[in-house]
């Protein structure tokens, strides 16, 4: 799984790394749209998704010493933020198409939509990782606590990235 | 349960969620400069989002008792993330 | 259904002369589909670089005289014959392909057939369709200019943007490397298999914008995925590489002897 952590990483990096250059080169553009977005809101995905990544930084805690019941507890909270996340985002989206843009082939909202929906890809894929988990801790006699940190690892991977487009997207001038 | 929410762990959190509230005040309050643009503002900016990952990193995915090689790996990432992303956008001006 | 071509119909006894082949090498038909895939991907190579110029792609803004200049190439007319000749062979290795996840355990027995599908349906907007597009552009230069504009648009919209019907694809691949419990392929495949996924879905805005990293010629939404995809491919075909040589004969002579004696 650290493989392609380590290998969507270095993807992601080559999105952010032409988001800062167009970024860069049309400062008041991009500005304008940015003012469009609510920092508001991304700050409360982050936090969200902060707490779905401690949750399930516990449970894999919890399937260390087999404290089964308990990670179920903290997988089921982790995958609980992870739906809210999505559906926050699915809001915010709605929201902006609503509101229209300034432009139709504006840059920022072409990378805006993008990225974070290639993100809310990862977060769906994340969801069906940490269903598995779920399924292997409620089903198997002696649920493995390495597939814990394996879906675990992915999840704080998710958890990161976002980290990271929230800065750019929302923060960044 | 509530055992296990007294660790270390939440204590990163608690970090994390600190942090991202003063970055978000950061990005709320800087006054965008010449042609909207706020270099120490995004320094800043992009400083704690690396710091938040490294700390993602370190302890939610326990780099911090990984092998080297991947110690390395996260670092260097970090790393050539901070340098790259500033470095393009300040000479891309 | 016989996994071997040497299996022969249920209840006629093999030939001495199938007999010898077998024992000589039984995997014969898997590997002429497996050295159809090099053979064919340099014909790709040839026909959408050299002949066609479609990789990489021109600009969607290019003035209209260039555009003109470009689709009325004679090299683009002879590629995209070719095209229309060759484009089949791609079938042999989605077939060899197949054949080698039928023999994953574990896995939903739809998942092949899903793949081999995704595949044909993917391919029809990836490379028949434009290569038809450009060809109609190539051999009635009496269209207006208006008319080879839009040719040329929909060739490089259709080219570039159906990387997203690969998506399936590539998902139902990934499902199968990760379930199968006799790891016919090895796990990291499963994984570059999503990284193809994710940077083909980039592929998406070229609809909207015709300059910058989201166009169909653009660093994001063209190289980046393309680059992954060759990636992908040699190891794909590295991968196909051991999974044949490793099948047991005795699976094939197995099924062979449960269905042809």
């Amino acid at each position: 799984m650290w493989f392609f952590v380590i290998g969507d990483l270095w993807i992601f990096a080559c999105y952010f790394a032409c988001y800062m250059r167009d970024r860069a080169r049309n400062p008041e553009l991009f500005q304008q749209g940015q003012e469009l977005l609510s920092q508001g809101i991304g700050a409360l995905n982050t936090v969200i998704l902060l707490t779905s990544s401690l949750f399930v930084a516990l449970c894999v805690q919890a399937t260390r010493a087999k404290d089964i019941a308990v990670a179920s507890r903290f997988l089921a909270l982790g995958s609980a933020c992870g739906a809210a996340f999505m559906l926050i985002k699915a809001g915010e989206w709605y929201l902006k198409i609503h509101a229209g843009f300034p432009e139709s082939t504006d840059p920022f909202f072409i990378y805006y939509f993008m990225l974070t929906g290639l993100h809310m890809v990862h977060v769906a894929l994340g969801l069906v990782i940490l269903a598995l988990l779920w399924r292997e801790l409620r089903g198997a006699k002696e649920p493995r606590a390495q597939f814990a940190e394996t879906c675990a690892t992915y999840w704080h991977m998710v958890d990161s990235l976002w980290i990271a487009i929230f800065a750019l997207v929302y923060l960044v001038r | 349960m509530t055992a296990y929410l007294r660790g270390r762990l939440t204590l990163v959190w608690m970090l994390l969620v600190l942090v991202t509230f003063v970055s978000w005040w950061l990005g709320a309050r800087g006054e965008s400069g010449r042609l909207g643009v706020n270099l120490p503002l995004t320094a800043g900016v992009v400083a704690i989002a690396l710091v938040k990952t490294r700390l993602v990193f370190w302890h939610f995915m326990e780099v911090r008792t990984a092998p080297s090689w991947l110690r390395w790996n996260c670092d260097g990432w970090l790393a050539f993330l901070a340098l790259m992303l500033f470095a393009l956008y300040r000479y891309s001006l | 259904m016989s996994e071997s071509v040497w299996a022969g119909r249920a209840g006629t006894p093999r030939s001495a002369g199938a007999e010898a082949r077998l024992a000589r090498n039984p995997k014969l038909d898997q590997w002429i589909c497996y050295w159809s895939i090099p053979f064919f991907y340099t014909l790709f190579g040839l026909i959408f670089v050299l002949f066609g110029r479609i990789m990489p792609p021109p600009s969607p803004t290019a003035s209209i005289e260039d555009v003109l200049e470009y689709m009325q190439a004679p090299k683009l007319g002879v590629g995209m014959a070719l095209l229309s000749l060759t484009l089949g062979l791609a079938s042999l290795s989605s077939g060899v392909i197949v054949v080698q996840m039928k023999r994953m355990e574990g896995i939903s027995p739809v998942l092949p057939y899903a793949y081999l599908t995704a595949l044909a349906v993917a391919g029809v907007p990836g490379c028949l369709f434009p290569g038809f597009v450009f060809a109609l552009g190539n051999f009635r230069p009496e269209y207006s200019a208006q008319i080879q504009q839009m040719l040329y648009d929909l060739g490089f919209l259709s080219f570039v943007g159906s990387l997203g019907c690969f998506v399936i694809q590539y998902l139902v691949f990934a499902i199968a490397i990760f379930l199968d419990r006799r790891m016919i392929f090895p796990k990291w495949l499963g994984y570059l298999t999503i990284w193809a996924l994710v940077t083909e879905l980039v592929a998406i805005p070229i609809w909207i914008t015709r300059t910058g990293p989201f166009a169909w010629d653009g660093l994001l939404s063209f190289y980046l995925g393309t680059v992954l995809f060759v990636g992908w491919e040699f190891c794909m075909c590295v991968c196909l590489y051991r999974a044949i040589k490793n099948q047991p004969v005795e699976e094939l002579i197995g099924r062979a002897a449960a269905h042809g004696e």
